[in-house]
């Protein structure tokens, strides 16, 4: 069952240089020679089905039309060519608090809002309780929302949103809203929403938040979809793709593949793990300027053999073999440890670790370790080196999504989160009791 | 958007009221009396046009205030109406931009809150014609039948003017500057008995010269107003107000990028 089903759409605006008149440019025209409108595709015969009960993450640069396509699934402007189709009410939290008039109550702003939306008065009366109480609004409801906070706003915004019940949730850039606590609040809301089977469409350019939340996403550019796919991959390639503009040559794996097994690994000891063999799985483009190159990357422990089936709370050593290809002045090498959702769990920089950006001439090579605990919940993970130059870099010397993977089992390990360290529990009692 | 079943007709109808009574609280609010003030202005312009028109110009019409306040609220309505209607669907850019609604809600919610603005003078006038007329007539019945006549009229042209504003920021200008004229060539100041024979069949073009003199003949002559008269209006508000559906529903999923 498909939530919403867009067929070919495009979208055509024009651009006018000043705003047009009915004087100049109907009545006058033909005397006045005005400039004709400047066309301008936003979206391009974008084709794209999102199931129900998926959580979708929609990515792109500014101007890529990401705005757009949320109007056109939002139902607030059509498509100028194609179709679309959606199943069940669609509600839009385009801007928390839209339609919100100063003067009117909190109530009066609720009740004018469920009706814009077309919910009939009855409905949402009933529902009125519900939306003070998680605004936590109660003294406030029935005094002009001129006098709010913006917290306050936005917390009525959202909770006046979510009591309307709708199938399909569209939300750009709102939840960037309220403070941590109400934050997290809208996220058990949306998590909620999400085992309801519904379906949610979510713009932001908070990554972490599209890893976290969304199943799949697509990624825009220029108004066309150019990528879609498992949500984490999606940031990940976008990520990739906003770092390496401006990168003079881009090897192709196949020439990153044979330029790593021709390397003798004279330094290393133990069994190396070549670069392009592991990196495949996600398809990950390499990237960056290659003045310095990842040599090879290893996971080994401590009696320097390798890891690949590392147990909770493991001790592991990353090592990155560098070798610069042109002189470099500043380098700091960096790695992540992702997730199975993309979500970055450890990583740093040498720059954060407190030491010095490296200068570096033609044709030297270097090894960095990291030396680090494994107190993961049991999973795949896979883990990302970057050489870049300098902490704030502006570009990257090479950027190598997933160079290695490896999968933590151990099935005794019962986690609730994500990271586990040592935790000492504790119990007072005016009763004697044993524990 | 595009098609709506008849529960969808039945739900938007209660947004175009809770529109209208936002517009009024909102004017109510910001304003002490402001009902008062619907009143407050025709009256004053009624009080001043008795006494240029029957002391300084010398119109010959008996009991001159009462057959100039019976054209005026209704005109009063007509020319705020489509005024504010005209500019409806920039004046709410904030709503059209990020919500989902027909869009023709809200010129009808303006021209709603109007009639609600003017109902009190409307009636404040009814009031006077009982009290004051000569010849109070069973005419009087068909007076809610020629104000649905007027609001379709209204309705109607500002759904295209509406339309058109959105798209052409001039049309609001035009449409404030066109009543004026609007105003002097409607028998509003002076009956229509009193236009030169061979132009009144042009007059009955306007469809508000007929509703107006309409009003007169209801209210304080107590005769029905005659069948050329009706048929003419009554065919132009009608065309008028289907041509004005229309265009507004072609254009209007479009409005969220115009305005």
């Amino acid at each position: 069952m498909w939530a919403i089903e867009i067929k070919q759409i495009s979208r055509r605006y024009f651009l006018y240089q000043e705003a047009p008149t009915l004087i100049k440019d109907v009545f006058l025209r033909p005397v006045l020679n005005r400039s004709r409108p400047h066309e301008c595709w936003a979206l391009r015969d974008i084709s794209w089905r999102i199931k129900q009960g998926e959580t979708v993450g929609l990515l792109g640069e500014n101007g890529a039309g990401k705005s757009t396509l949320l109007k056109i699934l939002a139902g607030i402007t059509k498509p100028t060519t194609g179709s679309i189709t959606v199943n069940g009410r669609v509600g839009a939290l385009l801007e928390l608090g839209t339609g919100f008039h100063s003067e009117l109550t909190g109530r009066e702003n609720v009740l004018l809002n469920a009706s814009l939306l077309g919910i009939r008065r009855k409905e949402v009366e009933a529902k009125l309780k519900d939306i003070v109480s998680f605004a936590e609004l109660e003294s406030f409801f029935d005094v002009p929302v001129k006098t709010y906070s913006s917290g306050m706003f936005v917390r009525l915004g959202f909770s006046a949103a979510m009591a309307m019940d709708p199938d399909v949730l569209i939300i750009d850039e709102a939840l960037a809203v309220g403070d941590i606590r109400f934050q997290q609040k809208c996220m058990r809301r949306l998590a909620e929403f999400k085992r309801e089977n519904k379906t949610l469409v979510v713009v932001s350019h908070d990554l972490g938040l599209i890893k976290a939340l969304c199943d799949t996403a697509v990624c825009l550019h220029h108004g066309s979809i150019v990528d879609g796919g498992d949500a984490g991959e999606v940031v990940d390639r976008y990520v990739l793709r906003m770092t390496d503009i401006g990168s003079p040559q881009r090897l192709t794996d196949a020439a990153v593949g044979r330029q790593d097994s021709k390397l003798s690994s004279a330094e290393w000891s133990g069994e190396p793990f070549l670069l392009g063999a592991v990196s495949k799985p996600c398809g990950f483009p390499r990237s960056g300027t290659r003045a310095m190159v990842i040599k090879e990357v290893h996971l080994i422990d401590d009696a320097r053999q390798p890891v690949v089936l590392p147990e909770f709370g493991q001790v592991v050593n990353l090592e990155v073999a560098v070798e610069a290809q042109q002189d470099c002045p500043r380098l700091t090498v960096a790695f992540y440890v992702k997730n199975h959702s993309r979500l970055e769990i450890i990583g740093t920089n040498t720059d954060i670790q407190g030491k010095p950006v490296l200068q570096v001439a033609r044709g030297e090579r270097y090894v960095f370790r990291f030396r680090f605990e494994l107190r993961l919940k049991p999973g795949m993970y896979t883990v990302t080196v970057i050489a870049a130059n300098g902490p704030e870099a502006e570009h990257y010397y090479d950027w190598i999504e997933d160079a290695i993977s490896f999968e933590l089992l151990s099935p005794h390990v019962k986690l609730h989160a994500l990271y586990g360290p040592p935790i000492e529990v504790t119990l007072k009692s005016s009763q004697s009791v044993a524990w | 958007m595009a098609t709506m079943n008849r529960s969808e007709w039945f739900r938007y109808g209660e947004l175009v009221s809770s529109l209208a009574i936002k517009d009024l609280k909102i004017k109510y609010k910001s304003a002490t009396f402001g009902f008062v003030w619907a009143l407050l202005n025709p009256l004053l312009l009624a009080i001043i046009l008795t006494i240029v028109f029957s002391m300084v110009v010398k119109i010959e019409v008996e009991q001159y205030p009462l057959f100039l306040l019976v054209a005026l609220f209704p005109w009063s309505f007509f020319s705020h109406s489509f005024s504010a209607a005209t500019a409806s669907i920039t004046d709410n850019a904030h709503l059209i931009k990020k919500v989902a609604f027909p869009r023709i809600v809200i010129p009808l919610s303006v021209i709603l809150s109007n009639l609600l603005h003017f109902a009190p003078p409307l009636f404040l006038v009814l009031i006077l014609v009982i009290c004051f007329s000569t010849s109070v007539s069973w005419t009087i019945i068909f007076l809610p039948l020629l104000l649905l006549v007027q609001i379709c009229f209204v309705t109607g042209i500002s759904l295209i003017t509406a339309r058109l504003h959105a798209q052409f920021r001039d049309v609001k200008f035009l449409v404030d500057a066109s009543l004026i004229p609007w105003f002097y060539l409607t028998p509003i100041l002076y009956p229509i008995s009193m236009v030169p024979e061979n132009w009144r069949s042009w007059y009955l073009l306007n469809p508000m010269a007929g509703i107006i003199t309409s009003y007169r003949e209801l209210l304080l002559e107590g005769v029905v107003p005659g069948l050329l008269t009706i048929l003419v209006t009554c065919g132009l508000t009608f065309t008028i107000c289907l041509v004005g559906v229309v265009v507004f529903r072609q254009q209007e999923a479009f409005f969220a990028d115009q305005v």
